[in-house]
């Protein structure tokens, strides 16, 4: 099995041409410095495999955020090409008998070479309750439609049954149809004919018949028994809260207020930025403390950004479009806030080490350490004659077995930087694995060719590290002779990985997910990155996982960009099949409100019976399956139309 | 001798009749995508749409074999695809108790499957139909149809 790379398209040096963006030496698209999504030119925006390698997770990521940065360029603009239909008012069929016609596509040959047409009508009118029947040969064509609208009317129909094609492909157009002649949506059936049949078994004309009969008669069952179905919409507040204030909480709160909202921007500690405060070198270049003074200047003068210093979020409720958040100062001022959509930045932590003599010895340092002393001159590279670096420090063994992802570049970066101000230093990079991953491994090429020494180690033969007077003696198995490599250096650099902060007060609050590791989980770790299972809320930077400073803007900006998709909106509109209550049978056992993914239920204690947030249910209906009262009933799907629909198939 | 002959005939004409509970987001859209491209299969299945696997009351299942269906499939989610969070291992759950007690309600709990079919699957979805159709035409029709008529 070959593990094969990805190559940027072959066809992109042409592209490039054409945009006049440029690419970098590999043919991918060049990015601005600390800016993941930008091209070379203003108002061109570059995504996915196209500009470096990528996973899914990554790509969905950068489509989100090129989106956001698309936005905030066209934010004036926004809504302008909306254009609504204006349906007929519905028809009240409250009072009336169900009056179903049943329309038969023939799909030109195709459906009719598989069933016998004539029977298949004559069998249709013999239905209870069918009061028109009619052949078409083209449903999805525009002037049939508009011949069946007209029998609709002129037969005064109050249910559609169309027997034609794949239901999920056609199902807008056809929807589409009969709201124009003021039907609800939900009284319109659809059979699917040609995939469930014709496709199928086009040579078993018998046995095609008879499971297209009882298509017919599942679709007349539910539809016979199907009540209108209603959208339930609610206003939306056009403002956004962001809990953090770090580079990922900056960044989303400006992409927001760059688009025109409102931003609540909520920073525990008394000062912006983050870890950003103590990262000073980006291994491909780039000032992280010139963008973290300039982000902090442009979010305080920012006139939609309403900045919360040294203030906790303590109580959250409500759901998309309409939470409501309570902020509490240092001073213990309370202050409720009404916001649409909620961001989680709340940042991670270095991990704070224990191994390897860092607490006994000023010549044993983490490489922010490092970084920092080089920066502030407390350090003199030229005095330095040898330097370890130990990676995986507290990352990938068994208490956090996932990678920090930032610590080998953060070697790649401080290794090339000591080299850069004394290249007669030797350095030893004791690894498990360098994970140089996409461009990066250009640095760990550039880091050997100046001599760095790169040593592996295992996991269960560690390096040993110990003081003997004034030295630092580090042991380590030098792995190709497989004897003891003894190494004393003027300074042990160790490479922490990244925790995450005490999220669960805040998890357990707002009822999310953390991952095994204590990090804030996404709803699904391909397709929704930045997304939580609980609508309204989403996710960036490093409470979510270990990651760089572009990728936390990208994450960042892709995060914004999924809350503006709510924000932006008049109403929010939810599904039309959701659960209800029958009070009358409802004993408040409260089953059915642990088993519901989206806390869309609640007990009213008062009445002792249990509430549908109608905006929260996504319409799953395990409440039904586990009610054991018979009280749960989910629209569209009830057990009466379930057992009816059942009677009627055996 | 023709009266054997035509039972003979009568056993090789059993058609099982199976209630398909398929989910909305998986296993009826991988019903969709087999007609699509266009893969054959027996047409003994009676797709009923959920809107997932988790609101598949056992009850439902009961009826449709007291009714006299030779088969029932549920159609869920892989384990941790459901689209509703957890909606399919709330299902598995239940079938796996449901099919504890099905035996001594005399009813049989081989006629009852639970399959993990995706929305891209077209392919295990007709292949999954074949089988059960097999395994069913093997077992022969549902008991309880001739307890009724009688």
């Amino acid at each position: 099995m070959l593990s094969v790379g990805q190559t940027p398209s072959p066809h992109f040096i042409e592209l490039g041409e054409i945009l006049s963006i440029e690419l970098n030496k590999w043919g991918f698209c060049k990015t601005q410095e600390l800016s993941p999504v930008k091209t070379s030119k203003e108002g061109v925006f570059v995504c996915g495999s196209a500009s470096a390698p990528k996973d899914i997770a990554d790509t969905l990521v950068e489509a989100s955020a090129a989106a956001c940065q698309v936005s905030e360029l066209l934010s004036s603009q926004r809504g302008q090409l909306i254009t609504t239909k204006d349906y007929p008012e519905e028809l009240d069929l409250s009072e009336t008998e169900a009056r179903v016609a049943i329309f038969l596509c023939t799909c030109g040959e195709e459906i009719a070479s598989a069933i016998d047409m004539e029977e298949m009508l004559d069998f249709a009118k013999g239905l209870h309750g069918v009061v028109y029947v009619e052949q078409t040969p083209y449903l999805c064509q525009k002037d049939t439609l508009e011949q069946v609208q007209g029998k609709i009317k002129e037969h005064e129909v109050s249910r559609v049954i169309f027997a034609a094609c794949s239901d999920i492909t056609y199902e807008k157009l056809f929807i589409d149809a009969i709201r124009d002649v003021g039907l609800n949506p939900s009284l319109l059936e659809l059979v699917d004919f040609r995939e469930q049949l014709s496709s199928i078994s086009p040579d078993h004309k018998k046995q095609a018949m008879e499971k297209a009969k009882t298509l017919i008669t599942i679709a007349l069952e539910r539809v016979r028994t199907q009540e209108p179905l209603h959208l339930i919409s609610q206003n939306v507040e056009h403002q956004a809260l962001v809990i953090g204030g770090g580079l990922a909480g900056l960044t989303a709160a400006l992409s927001l207020a760059e688009q025109g909202f409102e931003v609540q921007l909520a920073e525990r500690t008394a000062e912006l930025g983050g870890n950003l405060r103590h990262i000073f070198a980006i291994l491909e270049g780039g000032d992280p403390q010139a963008l973290r003074q300039d982000l902090i200047k442009r979010v305080e003068e920012n006139p939609h950004i309403r900045l919360h210093i040294e203030t906790e979020v303590i109580e959250t409720s409500g759901y998309a479009g309409n939470f409501e958040a309570v902020l509490k100062d240092k001073d213990s001022t309370l202050e409720p806030v009404k916001v649409g959509a909620i961001i989680i930045a709340t940042g991670g932590e270095a991990y704070e080490p224990n191994e390897y003599c860092y607490n006994d010895s000023e010549k044993v340092v983490t490489q922010a350490e490092l970084e920092q002393q080089l920066v502030s001159g407390k350090l003199d590279a030229k005095e330095l004659g040898c330097v370890v670096m130990i990676q995986c420090v507290g990352s990938r063994d068994k208490e956090r077995q996932y990678c920090s992802r930032v610590c080998c570049s953060q070697a790649l970066k401080n290794s090339l930087s000591l080299k850069e101000r004394n290249p007669e230093i030797d350095i030893f990079v004791l690894h498990r694995d360098v994970m140089s991953y996409g461009f990066k491994e250009e640095y760990y090429s550039q880091a050997r060719e100046k001599g760095v020494l790169f040593i592996n180690y295992d996991l269960d033969r560690k390096p040993e590290v110990a003081i003997e007077g004034e030295r630092l003696v580090i042991q380590t198995i030098e792995p190709t002779t497989g004897g003891v490599l003894k190494i004393e250096p003027d300074l042990l650099v160790l490479s922490t990985g990244i925790v995450p902060n005490d999220n669960n007060v805040l998890a357990q609050m707002m009822d999310l997910e953390l991952t095994e590791d204590g990090f804030f989980k996404e709803a699904e770790v391909k397709f929704r990155p930045v997304d939580f299972v609980t609508n309204g809320i989403f996710l960036c930077g490093l409470a979510h996982s270990p990651r760089g400073i572009t990728e936390t803007i990208a994450q960042a900006q892709a995060a914004a960009q999924r809350a503006a998709s709510i924000l932006s909106r008049e109403r929010l509109e939810s599904g039309r099949v959701v659960s209800e209550v029958n009070e009358r049978r409802c004993s408040g056992c409260e089953l059915c409100v642990s088993a519901c993914p989206y806390n869309a239920r609640f007990k009213d204690t008062d009445k002792g019976v249990v509430v549908v947030i109608e905006a929260l249910c996504q319409g799953c209906g395990a409440c039904v399956a586990i009610c054991p009262s018979g009280a749960a009933k989910l629209r569209g799907f009830t057990d009466k139309q379930v057992f009816s629909v059942m009677d009627a198939v055996i | 001798m023709q009266e054997q002959q035509e039972q003979q005939q009568q056993e090789e004409e059993f058609e099982p009749n199976i209630v398909g509970l398929l989910c909305h987001w998986c296993t009826y859209t991988a019903a969709d995508l087999a007609g699509t491209t266009r893969t054959q299969y027996p047409t003994n299945i009676r797709p009923i749409q959920t809107m997932c696997s988790g609101m598949v009351d056992p009850v439902y299942v009961l009826w449709a074999l007291l009714g006299g269906a030779d088969g029932v499939m549920i159609g869920a989610c892989h384990p941790a695809d459901c689209h509703y969070v957890s909606g399919n291992y709330k299902c598995r759950r239940k079938t796996a108790v449901l099919k504890s007690i099905l035996n001594t309600l005399g009813l049989e709990d081989d006629r009852v499957w639970l399959c993990w079919i995706s929305a891209a699957e077209g392919q295990k979805f007709a292949d999954t139909v074949a089988k059960m159709v097999d395994e069913l035409k093997k077992k022969g029709p549902n008991p309880i149809n001739e307890y009724w008529s009688t």
